[in-house]
C-alpha cells in the first residue's frame, strides 16, 4: 500500500474508532428547604427542584426525600476563651449544665452521634452512639477537659476537619455541628481549607456560636472591630449548614433563667440534617477545582439552603 | 558543620574506650563541641560583619580556649515568635501583628518560624515552617486579644516546642515583660525558664512596645542567653526592630570548642573581640553535659 494511502487509512481508522466515554461521577448535594417559619419543609418531589451547576441546569440522577436518620458529629469548644465575659471556668460548666439531660429521647431518634471537643490535646472524635444515654456519656466525656488543655490553643478548624473525615465514608444524611466562639488558634488548617474539605465531602457544617465582637488596636488610636463570627458564618454558608448566634452560657448556669437554649439548638440542627433532601447529579469534570452550584425550588415562599459549590474530581 | 550541632550545643560521639573511661573520676570523650552564637556591634550599636576567627577570643572560666569551629556565614534561624495579646499590651495588637509580618516577609530559605500568642490562652501554632503564606495566614486568622500575661508559661512552652530541633534555637517575644498570671496546669516559672534557656542553649529576644518597658528578669535572661532586648521609643519603630532582630540573627558568628570535661556543671563563657570599640554579645555560660 502506498505510504500516503496508508496514512489516510490510519487517520480514518482513528476517527472511526469509538471514543472512550468521559468518566462521570455522581455528586450528592444535601438541600434543606425551609418555610417562612424557618422550619424544614417536607413533601417536595424531584420535579420541584432545579439544580444549576457551572451556570447550567443539570438533570437529577438521584433524589431522596427525607426524613432519613442522620450521622452527626458534635464538636464542643471547651477552650478558655469560651468563658468570654461570663467568668473563668464557666464554659464547660455551662455546657454541661445545658446538655446534662439532653437528648431525652425522641428528638434525635435514629440518629448516630459522635461527640468531640475543641481544645489543646483534644482526643480524636469518639465512636458513634445512638442511644440517648450513650450520647449523654459522650458529651460528659468531652466536657471533662483538663485545665492545661483549656488554656491551650483552640484548634477549631483542625477539629472540624477531623469531624469531616469521620463522616466522609458515612452514607446518608450527615452533618457537623460546632459549638464555639470562633477564636481559632493553633490550627494546621485555615477556614478555607475546611470549607473545601466540607464541600468535597458534601457535608454541611452548622454553627452554634457564642462569638463576641472584640477590638484590636493599631497603636495610633485606630481600632478595628474583630468579629470571629465572620469565619464561622462563611463556613456555614458555603457548606450549606446553618449559623445561629446567641446561646448564653450565663443563662445556662442561672437557675432562674429560661430553659437552656443550646439543647434546643442542637435538636434543631440535627433535625435539619435529617430532613434535608439529597439530590444527585452527574458530572464529567475531574479537575479538582471548585465549581459553582445552586439549587432552586419552584415555590417562591420557600428558602433553599445548600452548599455553594462542588469539587469535581479528587480532593487534596 | 553548624547544622550538626545538637540542641544543647554539645556533640558527643563517645567510643567504647571513652565510655569505659567515663566511669573514672575524669570525663573524657572523643568529640565534643560547645556552640556559641555571637552578635558583634560597634560603639553605635551597628552590626559588624566580616570579622575572622583571629579577631576573637573565646574565654571559658577565665581561660582562653582553642576554637575548633568558626563560621561567619549566614545561619538559618529557627525562631518562635511569641506575641503578647494580653490587655496590658493593647490596644496595639494589630501593630504587633503587622510588625511580626515584617519579620516573616524577610525570611530566607532555610529559616523556620513558629508563631504563638499568649493572653487568655497560650496558643502555639503546630507549624514550624518557612512558608510565608502559612505564617501570614496564622498572623491574620489566629491572634485574639485579651487576658492577663502568662509570660513565663508562654516562654517555657515556646522553648519546649523546639525540643528536638537542632542548631540555633531562638524565642522572640513581643511583650511588656511583666508576668502577671500563671495559667492552670501550665509549667514554667521564671526559674524554670532561666534554667531551660541556659542549660539547653536557647537564645531569648525580647521587644517592648513604646512606653511599656521590659521588666528586669527578662532583660537579664536575654543577656544571659546571648539574645537581645529592645525597647522601642516609638511604636512606629516596632516593625523595624523586628527586622533588625532577623538581620542580627543572620549575621551572627558561630564558634565551637571542645570542653575540657563533661562534669555536669555550668561554666562561664565570654567572647571577646580583639579590635577596639567592638563588643560581642553571646551566652554567658553553658552546661557541660553529655546527656539530653
Amino acid at each position: 500500500m502506498p505510504i500516503r494511502r496508508l496514512a489516510i487509512a490510519i487517520v480514518v481508522s482513528a476517527l472511526m474508532a469509538p471514543r472512550p466515554a468521559a468518566q462521570s461521577a455522581d455528586v450528592l448535594v444535601p438541600v434543606l428547604v425551609t418555610g417562612a417559619d424557618g422550619l424544614p419543609v417536607s413533601g417536595l418531589v424531584q420535579r420541584d427542584f432545579q439544580l444549576i451547576a457551572d451556570g447550567q441546569p443539570h438533570a437529577l440522577s438521584s433524589f431522596v426525600a427525607g426524613p432519613s436518620p442522620a450521622s452527626v458529629v458534635l464538636l464542643l469548644d471547651t477552650s478558655a476563651s469560651m468563658d468570654g465575659r461570663v467568668g473563668a471556668g464557666i464554659a464547660p460548666v455551662g455546657l454541661a449544665s445545658s446538655l446534662d439531660a439532653w437528648p431525652a429521647g425522641d428528638e434525635i431518634a435514629g440518629d448516630r452521634w459522635q461527640v468531640g471537643r475543641i481544645s489543646h490535646g483534644a482526643t480524636p472524635v469518639a465512636t458513634f452512639a445512638s442511644a440517648p444515654e450513650g450520647i449523654r456519656d459522650a458529651i460528659r466525656a468531652a466536657l471533662d477537659v483538663p485545665a492545661v488543655d483549656r488554656f491551650g490553643p483552640s484548634p477549631v478548624w483542625d477539629t472540624v476537619d477531623a469531624g469531616l473525615s469521620a463522616l466522609e465514608s458515612t452514607p446518608g444524611a450527615r452533618g457537623v455541628i460546632v459549638v464555639t466562639d470562633g477564636r481559632a488558634t493553633g490550627n494546621r488548617l485555615g477556614v478555607r481549607d475546611v470549607i473545601r474539605h466540607a464541600i468535597a465531602a458534601g457535608v454541611p457544617v452548622s454553627i452554634i456560636s457564642e462569638a463576641q465582637d472584640d477590638s484590636m488596636g493599631l497603636g495610633d488610636r485606630r481600632v478595628l472591630i474583630v468579629r470571629p463570627e465572620l469565619s464561622l458564618q462563611l463556613l456555614a454558608e458555603q457548606t450549606g449548614g446553618s449559623y445561629v448566634r446567641g446561646f448564653s452560657l450565663e443563662d445556662a448556669t442561672n437557675p432562674n433563667a429560661p430553659a437552656p437554649r443550646i439543647s434546643a439548638l442542637l435538636t434543631r440542627a440535627a433535625t435539619e440534617f435529617r430532613r434535608s433532601y439529597l439530590l444527585g447529579f452527574e458530572t464529567t469534570k475531574s479537575d479538582g477545582q471548585l465549581h459553582k452550584l445552586d439549587v432552586k425550588v419552584a415555590r417562591p415562599d420557600l428558602r433553599v439552603q445548600t452548599r455553594k459549590a462542588y469539587i469535581a474530581g479528587p480532593f487534596r | 558543620m553548624p547544622g550538626m550541632l545538637k540542641p544543647a550545643g554539645l556533640v558527643v560521639a563517645a567510643s567504647a574506650c571513652a565510655l569505659a573511661q567515663a566511669q573514672q573520676p575524669t570525663f573524657r570523650s572523643r568529640v565534643e563541641t560547645v556552640a556559641i552564637y555571637s552578635t558583634v556591634t560597634d560603639r553605635n550599636g551597628r552590626l559588624v560583619t566580616g570579622l575572622g576567627k583571629t579577631d576573637f577570643q573565646v574565654i571559658e572560666d577565665g581561660r582562653p580556649v582553642d576554637v575548633t569551629l568558626f563560621s561567619s556565614d549566614p545561619q538559618p534561624a529557627t525562631v518562635v515568635i511569641m506575641l503578647d495579646m494580653s490587655q496590658s499590651v493593647g490596644p496595639r495588637e494589630l501593630l504587633a501583628r503587622d510588625s511580626a509580618q515584617r519579620f516573616v516577609d524577610a525570611l530566607e530559605p532555610g529559616d523556620r518560624v513558629r508563631i504563638g500568642s499568649f493572653g487568655v490562652e497560650i496558643a502555639l501554632s503546630p507549624l514550624l515552617t518557612g512558608d510565608k503564606d502559612e505564617l501570614t495566614r496564622i498572623l491574620r486568622e489566629e491572634l485574639w486579644p485579651g487576658g492577663a500575661t502568662p509570660l513565663w508559661n508562654a516562654l517555657f512552652a515556646a522553648m519546649s516546642s523546639l525540643d528536638g530541633e537542632s542548631g540555633r534555637r531562638v524565642v522572640l517575644s513581643l511583650t511588656d515583660g511583666q508576668d502577671t498570671v500563671s495559667l492552670p496546669g501550665w509549667p514554667g516559672t521564671l526559674d524554670d525558664v532561666r534554667r531551660k534557656a541556659l542549660d539547653e542553649d536557647f537564645m531569648i529576644y525580647a521587644i517592648a512596645m513604646e512606653g511599656s518597658g521590659l521588666a528586669r528578669p527578662i532583660v537579664d535572661l536575654a543577656d544571659a542567653t546571648g539574645g537581645g532586648h529592645f525597647e522601642v521609643k516609638r511604636d512606629a519603630d516596632l516593625a523595624a526592630t523586628f527586622a533588625h532582630v532577623l538581620d542580627e540573627l543572620r549575621h551572627q558568628y558561630l564558634f565551637g570548642f571542645a570542653p575540657g570535661t563533661l562534669d555536669e556543671r555550668t561554666h562561664k563563657l565570654e567572647v571577646r573581640v580583639t579590635a577596639p570599640g567592638l563588643k560581642a554579645r553571646s551566652r554567658t555560660s553553658y552546661l557541660a553535659t553529655a546527656g539530653k
